[in-house]
């Protein structure tokens, strides 16, 4: 053994160091874990509890709580409460975000939504449901969280105004309907609560910034779902805010730039409306002057709401139409209340100003007067006139019409004129009686002896005309003198075929006439085809009148006096003629405007 | 029965030359022995077997804590995902049905693990305290668990070949996650660790009593 031992070479020895490297492993693992471990416990959110009325595809461990499409927390536990009738979510929220948790933080399920203004929530059809989350603003968070059945429309990034709307029925309106500024969806109903005290119905609506900008105290709001339809005087109307409006309803609003708005301050309300007529028709009743005026025409085709024009720009409308007793004689009669637009009539709205710009008017004559507005539904409107021949006022009925605004005194009465006979209320038989009277004065005057005694005198002058004239031309008398007398003689032959002419067409116009007469009432196109004729035929009579009178004048000034029966009698013919023809082509010309005025008209 | 370092001889591991162990040294701990022959670096047993062994085995059993509680990879389908620790992972199978599957992962990625770190402490603290209690068996076990261990890096390779594959955007997608790491981490270490430790040392202290005695 030793000899073998002895025989081996001895191993080299050298110093080795004492440290070994080898713990520097255990000592990076327990940092790499002790690192890990704070990173998990600060990474580790607080916990809440979240009750909802269902659970709706939660799941344990797995669904995410979601804020502005990024992951704040997660759920962890899903239980039932003990009553059985809701489910309890224990949901761990991210630290970031669980320092943002107040307690009016809002918790939703965002699940696949259709509803009429569009799609949400569709991507969660694949991933599963998630909860939605707004945390509101800070304070002291809650513990447990009641989540909401729906998510909310609102939430707290966005800045906008929140509006009251009061109303007496909700109509086709509901939450999430649109609220739109000139066709604009600037926002959304909220909610609505009814009061039941009264019945009246408070609508919510939350109105985006910058548009809330746009409502001011004098803003209108009306509630736009729907088709709004309107048959007045200037035609038929449709309004429609949107589609959607169409479907689930809708408000909108508008501030008129005129009026004087002031800006909102804190949460008011505001009357809705139920149609944009009825929002865009109606002030305040400070910006209102109210009349009564007494009619003795039909107010048939009146109604309440039938406009007041002055120049035909619109100044107030038809409050009420009421009948009561006169209490002089005992008779029944019209009163018709009627408002007129303070802004209409001062440039600044003042009351004041107003009542003095019609007093003004008035004590010049000014009247209301009832006018036919559309011959097809037959309505009217009041026309607030100044005759030609304005009624004079004495003193105690100026007073009378003291149009002051009544406060806790009667009415004002405004003065009234009875309508005029106008072409709507056309009258045939008016014109043929006017006609006939031309007709007859012409035949009389053709009749008269006076004509038949210048005619012959006439020819008697233009023979001796001719006498003289040969009897000249053999004595050999200069031009100048025989362009007279041949002129008289054309002159006086003209005049005679003139008045042969007139004659004629005097007959056509009685038989015209007649023929109007009996036609008028029954046919339109009859009446059109005659009122053509009488255009052609009065155009030509005119023309044919003209002449005369002028070569009548002509010829009578170097053969009659001046201040000849023959002459005056002419004189008056040719007005009476001439007026009649006016009365015609005006005739004929409403008639090509309005063929149906014939029918419509009475 | 006699041992070469109680003959006070060693051997190279390279050239295979024996050489004597100088007198009065102590190679275990301070000394760094050279073969005579080929000048490599030569032990009658690893040095600082024991402590190393306890490092390795220390800085698996920090790392196992997050290897099983933070997951290893995260599973997308269809957009929708979630991380999976090892355990959770384990019992999707398991729900899924896939009994067999669940099984080969329980074992190789918790039982085994687990399973080796338990035989290497208790053949650390039975070396430490000079034990006696079959020798045979605790170098069997020793045996088993160096050859097992490697068996552990199966959940590793899984995960580096679905990272590696299942890349399809959100309709399909894996990523490897910390816990993945300090998994892969503490097999890694568990293995040297297996590796550091001389099983020689189970019979040293064995020897030295018959020795003695």
């Amino acid at each position: 053994m030793t000899e073998l031992k002895t025989s081996y070479p001895s191993a080299q020895v050298n110093p080795k160091s004492r440290f070994s490297l080898i713990w520097i492993i255990p000592i990076t693992a327990a940092i790499i874990g002790g690192w890990l471990a704070f990173k998990y416990y600060s990474e580790r959110g607080t916990f809440i509890t979240i009750i909802f009325d269902n659970a709706a595809g939660i799941e344990k461990n797995k669904t995410p709580i979601r804020y502005k499409d990024v992951q704040v927390g997660k759920v962890k536990k899903l239980s039932l409460t003990s009553d059985l009738k809701k489910v309890r979510v224990t949901a761990e929220i991210f630290p970031d975000m669980a320092e943002n948790l107040g307690s009016n933080t809002r918790f939703w399920v965002v699940s696949p939504r259709i509803t009429f203004q569009g799609v949400s929530g569709i991507e969660t059809l694949l991933s599963g449901v998630h909860i939605g989350i707004d945390p509101g603003t800070k304070s002291a968070p809650l513990e447990i969280y009641h989540g909401l059945s729906n998510p909310p429309l609102i939430t707290t990034g966005e800045k906008g105004t929140r509006i009251s709307l009061k109303t007496d029925s909700l109509g086709s309106l509901d939450i999430g309907s649109p609220i739109y500024y000139h066709k604009v969806n600037v926002g959304e109903v909220t909610s609505y609560k009814l009061n039941p005290q009264d019945g009246s119905i408070n609508i919510f609506i939350y109105v985006h910034e910058p548009y809330d900008a746009k409502i001011k105290t004098s803003t209108r709001f009306w509630n736009a779902s729907g088709v709004e339809l309107n048959l007045d005087s200037a035609g038929v109307s449709v309004r429609m805010e949107s589609l959607t409006s169409l479907l689930i309803g809708g408000i909108a609003f508008e501030t008129a730039e005129a009026e004087y708005g002031k800006e909102l301050n804190g949460e008011t309300t505001f009357k809705l409306y139920d149609s944009y007529k009825l929002a865009n028709d109606d002030t305040q009743r400070n910006n209102k002057l109210f009349y009564l005026m007494y009619f003795k025409d039909s107010l048939h085709g009146l109604s309440e709401d039938s406009l007041v024009e002055y120049g035909g720009v619109k100044v107030g409308k038809v409050e009420s139409i009421l009948l009561a007793k006169n209490r002089s004689n005992d008779q029944m009669e019209t009163i018709v209340k009627v408002s007129f637009r303070i802004d209409r009539f001062s440039k600044h709205a003042d009351v004041l100003d107003a009542v003095e710009t019609l007093k003004n008017l008035v004590s010049r004559g000014l009247q209301a007067q009832l006018t036919v507005d559309s011959l097809v539904t037959g309505s009217k409107f009041i026309s607030l006139v100044t005759p030609k021949n304005p009624p004079a006022y004495s003193k105690g009925q100026q007073n009378q019409l003291a149009l002051s605004p009544s406060e806790g005194k009667q009415t004002p009465i405004f003065p009234t004129a009875t309508a005029q006979a106008s072409l709507l209320s056309f009258d045939a038989t008016e014109i043929t009686q006017e006609l006939n009277k031309a007709i007859s004065s012409v035949t009389t005057l053709i009749n008269s002896d006076d004509i038949k005694k210048t005619l012959a005198g006439l020819a008697n002058t233009s023979e001796s005309i001719s006498k003289i004239t040969t009897q000249l031309e053999n004595k050999g008398f200069s031009g100048e003198l025989m362009d007279t007398l041949s002129n008289a003689k054309t002159t006086t032959k003209d005049i005679s075929l003139l008045i042969k002419e007139t004659r004629k067409t005097m007959a056509s116009i009685t038989k015209s006439t007649s023929i109007l007469q009996k036609d008028a009432s029954l046919s339109m196109k009859t009446f059109n085809n005659v009122s053509n004729k009488l255009q052609r035929d009065t155009g030509k009579t005119l023309a044919s009148i003209d002449k005369v009178s002028l070569t009548l004048d002509k010829g009578l000034k170097a053969t009659l006096s001046e201040d000849s029966a023959l002459q005056y009698r002419l004189q008056q013919l040719i007005n009476e003629l001439s007026e009649a023809a006016k009365s015609f082509s005006v005739l004929a010309d409403t008639i090509q405007r309005k063929p149906n005025s014939i029918i419509l008209g009475k | 029965m006699k041992t070469a370092r109680q003959s006070g001889l060693v051997a190279c591991h390279f050239c295979h030359t024996l050489s004597k162990l100088p007198e009065g040294v102590d190679d275990i701990n301070d000394t760094y022995l050279q073969c005579p022959c080929c000048q490599s670096s030569i032990h009658s047993r690893i040095p600082s077997s024991l402590s190393r062994t306890w490092a390795l085995l220390i800085a698996a059993v920090i790392l196992y804590i997050p290897a099983n509680t933070l997951p290893i990879m995260t599973v997308t389908l269809w957009g929708d995902g979630q991380p999976d620790t090892i355990m959770s992972g384990v019992i999707h199978l398991m729900d899924g049905g896939m009994w067999p599957l669940a099984l080969l992962i329980f074992v190789a990625s918790i039982f085994i693990p687990i399973l080796k770190l338990i035989i290497l402490i208790g053949l650390l603290l039975s070396v430490h305290f000079k034990s006696h209690w079959k020798p045979k068996d605790r170098t069997v076990l020793y045996r088993v668990t160096e050859f097992v261990g490697r068996w552990s890096m199966v959940d590793v390779f899984v995960i580096g070949i679905l990272v590696m594959l299942v890349q399809f955007g959100n309709t399909a997608n894996v990523t490897p996650d910390i816990g993945a790491l300090s998994f892969a981490s503490v097999v890694i270490l568990t293995m040297f660790a297996a590796h550091t430790f001389d099983p020689r040392l189970i019979w040293d202290a064995i020897n030295h009593e018959q020795i003695h005695n």
